[in-house]
This record gives C-alpha cells, structure tokens and sequence, in this order.
C-alpha cells in the first residue's frame, strides 16, 4: 500500500512538473487583472442562527449579522494555448458582524477580512479583437478565523460562465458574472497584459 | 457598440456596489431584548403551564361535585372542549382540544391532589416535551367564586430540539390566589427555579421571584 501510495505521489508530481513546464514554455503573453465584485457568501451557515421565539436555543444561541464585501481581487494567468489560460486568483474581503445573545443582553462587534486562494482555470472564447469573452473555473482555499467554531481553513470554489474584456490588448476593461463561495453576483475591473 | 460596452459596464458597476447582507434573526433590533426575555419564558411554566394544570382540576371537582349533588355517577365528564375521564380514583384529561392531554389528578388526602403531565405543550407556539408533577393543598375559596386558593409544589422537565433542554422546581411551597374582580391567580408568591442544559450539561441557573403580582416577578440568572 505504502509503496503503491508513494508511485502515485510521484507520478502526480512529475505530471505536474510536466504539466508547469509545458506552461511556461508555451507562455506568450501574461495577464494581471484586478476586480471589484459584490459578495454574497455562505460560510455563515457554519453557524446556524437561532428562531425567535419562546425556545431556549433563542434565548442562548447567540443571533448574527454579518455585512460583508466588497470583495477585492487580483489574478494573474498565463496562456496554455488559444483557448485555454492557467491562474491564479488572490481575494481578500472585509467583513463586519455583530452577535447578540437574547438572555444576557450581550452585543459583540468584530471585523475581519476574509482571504481566499484559488488556482484557476479560464476557457477563452474565440471572440472579436476587442471585445473578448471567456469562461473561468476555480477552486480552492478561503481563509477565515472569525467563527468561533469549525476550521479557519476551508474550501472555495467559483464558476464563471461569462466574463469579457474590452479594449486594447495590452490595457483592458473587464467584467465577469460570478458563482460560488467567493462572489455571488458580478465583479468589474481592469486588467494588463505583457 | 461602444454604446452598448458603456451601458453593460454601468449596469455591471452598480452590481459589483451592491454588499452581501444578512439580517434574518437580525440583531439590528436587539433593543427590544432584555434581560426579561429568560423571565418570560420561566413566566409560561408558572402562570400558562401551571394554571393550565390548576383550571383542569377545578373543572374536574366542578363537574364532579354537579354530578354528585345529582345524585349522578358517571364514567365520563362531557364538558364540552375540555372532557375529562374517571380512571379508578383518578381523573384524567382526554380532550384533544386541551392544552393538558393525558394529565391525571389524584385526590390524594383531604383536599390534596396530585397532579402528573407529560405531553408536548406550547410555549408562544413553540410545543416540546414537558413533564410536570405537582402536589396541590386546596385553600380557601378565592374572591372569584369558581377558582379556589392553591398552595403548589412542583418540579418538571421541558426538552427542546437538542441541544437545549430545561428542568425546574418550586423552592418551597408556591401560592396560587384569587383577589377581587381579576380572572385567573392574579396573586403569586413564592420562588421557581430552573437549570437550563446544553448538550446534557447545565449552563444556566435561574430564578424567578413572586411577591404578588405576578408581572412583578423578579428574575435573575447565572446563580
């Protein structure tokens, strides 16, 4: 078993390895682009809200509100080929939440910024010079030590079905419609290539 | 097209403005919780829960004293939503329409009773598992004719959707009392205590305080 699990470890590595190389060697032009976008996450069901009402989990459990976003991000991608772009995707959101519990009359207040890295994946459609359209996948981490229960690390993911830059091809607008744990909504912004 | 670019740009723009918001359970009306809230709730058991108890068992001797004075027996007491059935020595509630379904009440002594209930029962529309055991000494008949003076010991239990549960008890002797031209004991006095659990364990201990009138409760917690 050890043996078969260390062959799979190094064939994963050398594809990877292979995998990157191709990559860079096949780059030709590199993007960076930052992004505005609304939020609209999910993690806030880890801590699941009490009813109202004559019960003792709404007298005990202590009620959230949680104002989020925007959230700011910034990615970079190298071309693969016509069609297809590697990348990565930094995010960093604010947060501001309150927490009131029914029976003590207690309000706390904390704000954090939460922190999200996703490698991705982006599908560019062939589309007119300046008004280029693509697609995006990506998985991977969100960062978030404000609840005060399960892991500060978890996973995220987003789906782009639609994104386009307009412009030059060196200096761009760009927008996109998002999915995910991320942004749930659109994000606008600009990008650079070189 | 550089129309068309401008307008997708500022429709895009004034959704990536828009910031996530959750406000169900908000605590954005957090005024209008007070400390209060935990009196309130030990509120139903003293004054909902066991009067509920209490109006079934005068119902009970009400009916039962017509009859006899009637010359009457009779195994069931028709008394329209709140019928009552003679088991042995006791009585027993059997009206889905009451809030007290199953209890039963035994004349224990002379004017003593015992009172035993376990059945889901509704806190402001929240109904969970609750038990109640009481031991009732009838008093004098109150100013209100149909409602006697009690004196109540009782303990019981409420379990709600895990992890939270509860049990309570009167410290010492609790009296019920009736005074002129009010419906229902008007008049508390005595002491009800409860542990509140959470995951089995106990996390809170509560009391709550009659000198009187029965809004006049005082309240304290984290003894």
């Amino acid at each position: 078993m050890h043996l078969l699990y260390a062959m799979k470890r190094i064939v994963s590595i050398l594809a990877l390895s292979v995998l990157l190389a191709w990559g860079m060697q096949a780059q030709e032009r590199v993007e960076i682009n930052m992004y505005i976008g609304g939020y609209n996450g999910e993690y806030l069901k880890v801590k699941e809200t009490a009813a109202e009402g004559m019960t003792l989990s709404s007298l005990y459990e202590p009620k959230y509100r949680i104002t989020t976003g925007p959230v700011f991000t910034l990615d970079s991608h190298f071309k693969i080929n016509r069609i297809v772009r590697v990348g990565l995707q930094l995010d960093a959101c604010p947060m501001r939440a309150s927490s009131y519990t029914r029976i003590t009359g207690n309000t706390e207040e904390f704000k954090k910024t939460l922190f999200y890295i996703l490698p991705q994946a982006k599908i560019c459609i062939p589309s007119p010079r300046h008004f280029r359209m693509y697609g995006k996948v990506a998985a991977g981490i969100q960062v978030n030590s404000i609840l005060e229960e399960g892991h500060p690390v978890k996973f995220a993911w987003e789906v782009i079905p639609f994104g386009c830059q307009w412009g030059g091809q060196r200096v761009y607008g760009t927008a996109e419609i998002c999915y995910g744990s991320v942004v749930r909504g659109a994000r606008i912004g600009m990008g650079f290539s070189f | 097209m550089k129309k068309y670019i401008l307008i997708i740009t500022a429709a895009l723009a004034a959704i990536a403005c828009t910031k996530g918001n959750y406000s169900e359970n908000s605590v954005g009306g957090h005024n209008l919780y007070s400390l209060s809230e935990g009196g309130n709730y030990m509120m139903y058991i003293a004054d909902n829960l066991v009067t509920d108890a209490l109006d079934e068992l005068e119902l009970a001797l009400s009916v039962n004293q017509t009859l006899k004075d009637m010359g009457k027996s009779t195994r069931y007491l028709i008394t329209g939503p709140q019928d009552l059935e003679q088991v042995g020595s006791s009585w027993k509630v059997i009206s889905n329409a009451s809030h007290m379904l199953g209890m039963t009440m035994v004349n224990t002594a002379a004017d003593t009773w015992e009172l035993t209930f376990s059945n889901d029962y509704s806190f402001d529309n929240d109904s969970y598992p609750t038990t109640l055991v009481m031991q009732l000494v009838r008093g004098a008949e109150g100013s209100r004719s149909f409602h006697y003076n009690w004196s109540a010991v009782y303990s019981g239990t409420r379990s709600e959707k895990e992890p939270y549960s509860c049990s309570f008890k009167t410290v010492g002797a609790m009296e019920y009392s009736c005074t002129a031209n009010q419906a229902g004991w008007n008049n508390v006095v005595g002491k009800l205590s409860m542990e509140v659990y959470k995951n089995k364990e106990i996390i809170d201990l509560c009391l709550l305080t009659f000198t009187g009138n029965p809004a006049n409760a005082q309240f304290v917690r984290g003894l």
